[in-house]
This record gives structure tokens, C-alpha cells and sequence, in this order.
């Protein structure tokens, strides 16, 4: 069965359309859809956040964000089919808006859970993607830690 | 024939430098990549340490600047350590 996958970029201003990203990887064949969304905080470290401003690296991010899904397949291999969308914010981002959406889908909600919090974890970890906060009267580029 | 590399900046990087990117003329058809980050140095010196301590990326495959060469038509892109979300301490996402 061909296993579905969608990276999307939205631009500043676009908002992420989760329900697109969700019936891309939905089927009969899925008894699970996982969705995981984060979205700005208007506090972070006890500074009040007046925006994040995200940039991005398109291409790689794609090129990446494929092979970490790709691997992934590979370590779920009981599963028939494991479908993957993703969308991430480019530019500016107010609090309270969505900035990241994984959503993952297979015909068991163990594997769709796990998968869903794997990639996330290595997104955060490995695609080329880079956040700024600002504040009032300053702005910081946040790195992993 | 024109022989360049388009190098990329982003982040912090790219503000500290002014530009997202930019072509660099290379005198051969192949230099190691090592050589191509002296030159972007030499322009950019007040970068220096931050064009140094960044992976680095030929045509969207992370490169050991030790090992790898750059070839014209290639592009170069400067990757600072990446962001998003906090650390699990802090609940974030």
C-alpha cells in the first residue's frame, strides 16, 4: 500500500490548515489519527512573548524531514502503513497561534501515538529551523537545549 | 564561465552578516570546503567565530569541513544550531 506523505510550508500569515494536513493521511485503512499541534505562548521563561518569528531553511527541512519520517517507517515495519503530515510556520507568528502541526496515522493507535511524539522529537532536534523570541523592547534566537 | 558558489546564511548568522546570501567567486572549478569558509571569513570578519563554529551544508547535505570540497554551481549554507520549542523542564512544547 503506498504510505502518504505531506511536508507543507506555510508563508507569514497563512494559518496551518490542519484539517487539509489531517484527511491527507486519513483512509479506510487507518484506525488512528494522532495529531499534535504547538502553538505560541504568550509567556516563556517569565517574559511576556509579543510574537516568534520562525525562519526556515525549505528545502532542506523537506529533504530532512523525509528521511527522519522514511527511518522511522523503517522501525515500524508490523505496520501496514503509517501516513505522515506535517506543516510548519514560516516568519511571523502571533501567541496562540499554531506554528507546528505532525500528524500521524496508522491502522493502530500505539504505533500512530509513538510515531506522532518520535517526530517531533527529532524535528526539534534536526530540521532546519530556526526561532526568534520577541518581547518588548528586544528579541532572542532560542536554541535547543 | 563564471565559476561561483551561492552560500546561504540564516538566524542569527545572517542578521550579524546583513545579507541571506551571496555568490563568492572561486578561482577553480573545485576548492575544499575549508578554503571557502576562509574566504567568507576574510569578508565577513566580525562573523568569524560564528562562521566557524557552524555546521555547514553543500546542496543540502551537511559536510565536514575537514573532508569535503565545494564544487561551482554548489550551494553553501551556514546552519546555526537550530531552535524550536524549549526544554521539557519548562513544559514546553
Amino acid at each position: 500500500m503506498e504510505q502518504q506523505t505531506l511536508i507543507k510550508i506555510y508563508n507569514e500569515g497563512e494559518p496551518i490548515e490542519v484539517n487539509e494536513l489531517t484527511e491527507a493521511i486519513t483512509s479506510e485503512e487507518m484506525g488512528a489519527i494522532v495529531v499534535f499541534q504547538g502553538s505560541v505562548r504568550a509567556r516563556n521563561r517569565g517574559q511576556e512573548v509579543t510574537h516568534l518569528s520562525y525562519e526556515i531553511y525549505p528545502r532542506m527541512l523537506k529533504k530532512e524531514a523525509r528521511s527522519i519520517i522514511a527511518e522511522l517507517r523503517e522501525n515500524y515495519a508490523d505496520e501496514s502503513s503509517l501516513n505522515v503530515a506535517c506543516g510548519f510556520r514560516n516568519g511571523k507568528v502571533d501567541p496562540g497561534e499554531i506554528s507546528t502541526v505532525i500528524a500521524a496515522a496508522s491502522p493502530h493507535r500505539e504505533a500512530a501515538f509513538k510515531v506522532c511524539r518520535q517526530l517531533l522529537e527529532e524535528f526539534k532536534q534536526n530540521l532546519p529551523i530556526w526561532k526568534k523570541e520577541n518581547y518588548n523592547n528586544r528579541s532572542a534566537w532560542i536554541e535547543n537545549d | 564561465m563564471k565559476q561561483v558558489v551561492q552560500v546561504r546564511y540564516f538566524a542569527g548568522l545572517r542578521e550579524k552578516i546583513g545579507c541571506e546570501g551571496e555568490e563568492i567567486k572561486i578561482d577553480s572549478r573545485q576548492i575544499k570546503l575549508k578554503k571557502l569558509i576562509e574566504i567568507v571569513v576574510a569578508r565577513h570578519p566580525e562573523a568569524k567565530i560564528a562562521l566557524q563554529n557552524t555546521a555547514v551544508a553543500i546542496n543540502l547535505e551537511v559536510s565536514d569541513p575537514a573532508e569535503a570540497s565545494v564544487t561551482a554551481g554548489d550551494e553553501v549554507a551556514f546552519l546555526p544550531p537550530v531552535g524550536g520549542g524549549c526544554d521539557r523542564k519548562d513544559g514546553g512544547q
